[in-house]
């Protein structure tokens, strides 16, 4: 490759004049301009942006900063569950994951929704991985620890058919949920920062209290149908995605 | 050389208008804002980061509308919020450490970086504190360290000395001062000594229209032979704050100096004076009337 001195520089230029005398070129307009500068930015190359990082990663850094209380509580309801499991009898048992799941749902769905508790959305939708990623990490990570804290009792206490599971299942999930819809939207509407863990609370007691006197609405229930357990199910999944849908238009600036 | 441009931007909250036609253009420099509250600052800066939308017009990086950059736009901001709590169980490092991650830096350079930003703020011997035992310009400070993790291009910042000391003020000028090579960099504020001899330029916004944007003594040049000194009786103060828009006053023994402005000599006994900074934030966003 010959190098390129002045002198070559000086007669390519000359050929481009020529060529240009030749060859007309149209000026383009200003539109055409844009576009093509607009085009040629999606050319460039993307190497030297910083890289997201991969999932397991956000995951790991998500887990380090999560609540303990939240970790520690459900933990603590794990332990019970347990207990209870290896002990009572399978209505009791029931009776246990009935009052333990929605404390243990809705207090991680508040750690989902931490960045409106604390007023960080403005700062967090300005990083690279925005609200919306984060806030899947978060979900992932809640229900991972929903998981760990109730499921293991269903299997201690001797479950073993199918059938049984699937009650157990639907009789355990509908009354959690009907408690953390209602426990959601009172933390929606008070804009406390500890809200969640001090409401949350006592009102979990009082219903506990509730069930524990209420013995024959609780047999009730679980005797009823299953399609109706299915339908409420359905349709109390739909609220449930109401209120969350809300908690993400109450953290918006607008 | 980055270049960040607004075109006509306007913001409507229902019927009532927060931004009305603002059109500028940035290049790296120290750009500060000044205006009164509810003058629309935050608004402003809320839509140059892409965290709401204007009713009309556009935000352009680079020539290209930022609602399209998205993710790479991000890469190139770094916020300071007007009001932020943080996560006040967190502690100042492993905070820090945090936010890096969700601007996805490499965890290497990270540790590096916040150790950096952390002696930069003077946070280094506090880093193990936590964010809720810390003092409002403390958590200022954090704030500052965290925007300037992921080196941003275009660095706002949100009434950034509201409650700091006068030395925190000092030295928070002087961080600017040497954060503002190859940045723009912009920030609001109601604090008209902020922007002695650090500014590049200054935005005036007055109820959501753009009064003015110009180099500091160009500004100033406006408001000369408009500034006024004069002595008078105190049961004349209503009368001059009537007629006329009034700045600073002061007592002097049984009189009162006012400083006020106007477009020619106001009493026989006025003295003409050189405007100030701080004249020139009264003159703009004082209640008086004048014409
Ligand atoms: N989400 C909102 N909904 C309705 N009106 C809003 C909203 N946000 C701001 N405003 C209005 O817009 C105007 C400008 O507000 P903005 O916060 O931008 O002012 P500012 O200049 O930052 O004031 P300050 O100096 O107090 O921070 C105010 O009158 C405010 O009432
Ligand atoms: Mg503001």
């Amino acid at each position: 490759m010959t190098s390129f001195n002045d002198e070559n520089m000086t007669k390519v230029k000359k050929d481009v004049e020529v060529n240009l005398d030749t060859f007309p070129v149209p000026t383009p307009n200003e539109k055409r301009i844009e576009e093509t500068i607009q085009f040629i930015g999606t050319l460039l190359d993307k190497e030297d942006q910083v890289k997201q990082p991969s999932l397991l990663k956000k995951l790991r850094v998500e887990w380090t900063v999560t609540n303990r209380l939240v970790i520690s509580l459900q933990f603590l309801i794990l332990l019970f569950g347990l207990w209870m499991g290896i002990q009572a009898s399978i209505e009791m048992t029931i009776q246990v994951i009935f009052l333990l799941s929605p404390l243990s749902i809705v207090v991680c769905l508040t750690e989902c929704f931490k960045t409106k508790t604390f007023g960080m959305n403005e700062l967090e939708w300005t990083f690279k991985y925005g609200t919306g990623q984060l806030f899947i990490v978060r979900l992932l990570i809640a229900l991972g620890l929903h998981f760990i804290a109730v499921a293991p009792i269903v299997f201690v206490s001797g479950f073993l058919s199918i059938k049984h599971l699937v009650t157990l299942l639907i009789v355990w999930l509908i009354p959690a949920m009907l408690v953390a819809i209602f426990l959601l939207i009172i933390s929606l509407y008070t804009p406390i920062h500890w809200n969640n863990v001090y409401i949350i609370g006592p009102f979990w007691l009082l219903l506990s209290i509730l069930l524990i006197v209420q013995q024959n609405l609780l047999r009730l229930w679980i005797e009823m149908d299953i399609t109706i357990h299915l339908c409420v199910f359905v349709f109390l999944l739909t609220i449930m995605m109401k209120v969350i849908w809300k908690y993400k238009e109450a953290s918006s600036l607008e | 050389m980055n270049e960040l441009c607004l075109k006509s931007i306007y913001k409507n909250y229902k019927t009532k208008q927060v931004l009305d036609n603002i059109s500028m253009i940035f290049k790296p420099g120290v750009y500060s804002f000044l205006g009164a509250n509810g003058s629309g600052k935050t608004t402003l800066m809320r839509i140059i980061l892409n965290l709401i939308k204007p009713t009309k017009g556009a935000v352009y990086w680079n020539g290209q509308p930022i609602e399209l950059l998205g993710e790479s736009y991000r890469d190139a901001i770094g916020y300071v919020p007007q009001h932020v709590p943080f996560y006040p169980n967190m502690k100042v490092y492993d905070f820090l450490m945090y936010i890096g991650t969700l601007k996805g830096i490499a965890n290497h350079a990270l540790k590096e970086k916040v150790e950096y930003w952390l002696k930069q703020v003077n946070l280094y011997d506090d880093r193990y504190q936590k964010i809720k035992n810390l003092s409002g310009g403390m958590k200022q400070r954090v704030g500052i360290a965290q925007a300037m993790l992921n080196d941003p291009q275009l660095l706002i910042l949100d009434e950034p000395t509201a409650g700091l000391d006068p030395k925190e003020r000092i030295r928070f000028r002087s961080l600017i001062a040497n954060l503002s090579v190859n940045r723009i960099i912009l920030y609001t504020t109601h604090i008209a000594s902020d922007l002695e001899g650090l500014t590049d330029y200054v935005c005036i916004l007055n109820n959501g229209c753009l009064e003015q944007l110009d180099e500091p003594e160009n500004v100033l040049k406006k408001l000369a032979k408009q500034v006024w000194e004069v002595d008078i009786l105190p049961e004349e103060l209503i009368y001059i704050e009537e007629q006329y828009k009034v700045g600073a006053i002061e007592k002097h023994g049984g009189r009162i100096r006012v400083r006020l402005y106007h477009h020619k000599k106001p009493l026989p006994q006025a003295v003409m004076k050189e405007p100030t900074l701080e004249d020139l934030y009264l003159y703009y966003f004082s209640e008086g009337q004048s014409t």
